[in-house]
């Protein structure tokens, strides 16, 4: 089977994403991107001339919300509060890998 | 074109309201959406379940529905005539359309030509079990990514930097878009296999770094393994169990230009077994040593 090399793309959770961009990887509209940030459920780093810019950290979550979304047809306040919470288990997971890292094994 | 009974497949009675319809498919595509269920079927019940939501959800598809009238499932049908928009004379307008397509693309009672407008292609999520050594040198993997198309293999050149929990993108590399509508992409979500002497956390690494007690005592120069090869490591005197002695940038790459840390975890170890001399010097020590380790434990407990 012929294969092809495909280079892939790192997401660095430290940089950031332009709510464009942010709304085509997660699946929504910039209209959807920009409710959330109304509500106070997505909060933008800066802003640039094209408009607000957003932390890539909040890519995962966002995406697993939406994904909810599709699912279960909900609604944006809903997809709002399934990211928010979402986010919390991310970094609550990311605190857990880090204090499992320093944990000594047993001997 | 083939009827398919919508309510039948939500289980809800032809009369069921908004609600009702909503819970039904919430119920059902908990039970049958391919990410929870194991059933070789899930993702076909589930695609079925979708359609005939995003159907009867929608009161103007819904009556248009309602309007083929009752019939039985998989019964050859064809849709009035003025639901062709645009269709030529003596075209066959609905004739590589199924029902899904029919009411995915109805408008005002109309039924549009497929891919009208640009549409995205789909995503795809797929997991990518890296050796620790593989994330941090990068590495090229194969893939087998299951297409909409069939089955496709992709040779994926991996930079160095990824770790536990990030994701790749494959831009452009997920199922075609219509109508002008771009590609989707492809989402690699790694995970590092278990290292026997690395645990990671980020781009830093920790490991048990075994001393003997005067050697925490006293201080030691002592070899430790890195990702690059052993190095000296000066561990300071009166290394206590628990202290973290930092190597930095020994850790992976970060996919920045730079490098985590390496973190020595110290752990005193003492032998399981006494020679005559070891046993005379720590009794020695034992009698002339003024350290009590529980001290402080004592103060912090007093009331």
């Amino acid at each position: 089977m012929n294969t092809v090399m495909h280079e892939v793309e790192l997401f660095d959770m430290r940089g950031t994403v332009a709510a464009l961009e942010l709304g085509r990887i997660c699946g929504l509209s910039v209209e959807n991107v920009l409710e959330l940030q109304e509500y106070g459920m997505l909060t933008p780093v800066n802003h640039d001339a094209a408009g607000p810019v957003f932390s890539a950290a909040c890519i995962e979550p966002l995406r697993q919300a939406v994904n909810l979304r599709n699912r279960f047809d909900l609604d944006v306040f809903v997809l709002g509060l399934l990211f928010s919470h979402i986010e919390h288990s991310v970094e609550l997971e990311r605190r857990i890998r880090a204090l499992e890292a320093q944990l000594p094994r047993p001997p | 074109m083939k009827y398919k009974d919508y309510y039948a497949v939500l289980g809800v009675p032809r009369d069921a309201d908004e609600d009702a319809i909503k819970k039904a498919y919430r119920k059902l595509a908990r039970k049958h959406h391919p990410d929870v269920s194991k059933d070789p079927g899930a993702e076909a019940r589930f695609k079925d379940i979708a359609e005939a939501y995003a159907t009867l959800k929608d009161p103007e598809k819904r009556a248009a529905y309602d309007s083929l009238g009752t019939r039985r499932s998989g019964e050859e049908f064809r849709p009035p005539p003025d639901w062709a928009q645009g269709a030529a004379p003596g075209e066959d307008f609905f004739a590589d359309m199924d029902l899904g397509d029919l009411f995915a693309t109805l408008r005002s009672g109309r039924a549009q030509r497929r891919h009208a407008g640009p549409r995205r292609g789909r995503d795809y999520e797929a997991s990518l079990q890296l050796s620790l050594e593989d994330a941090h040198r990068g590495t090229t993997v194969s893939l087998d990514i299951a297409h909409e198309d069939g089955s496709r293999t992709l040779a994926v050149t991996v930079p160095p930097g990824a770790t536990e929990g990030q994701r790749l993108r494959l831009r452009g590399k997920g199922g075609a878009g219509s109508g002008g509508g771009d590609a989707g992409d492809i989402y690699l979500h790694i995970t590092l296999l278990p290292h026997a002497l690395y645990r990671v956390d980020g781009h830093d690494l920790y490991f048990d770094l075994a001393l003997a007690p005067w050697e925490a005592a006293l201080g030691a120069d002592v070899e430790v393994p890195t990702l690059d090869g052993p190095v000296l490591l000066t561990v300071p005197a009166g290394s206590r169990s628990g202290r973290k002695l930092r190597l930095r940038n020994r850790g992976l790459h970060t996919g920045r230009g730079g490098r985590g840390d390496l973190y020595a975890l110290v752990r005193i170890d003492v032998p399981t077994s006494l020679t005559p001399r070891e046993r005379e010097l720590f009794e020695e020590l034992s009698r002339t040593s003024r350290f009590n380790p529980r001290t402080t434990v004592g103060k912090e407990t007093a009331p």
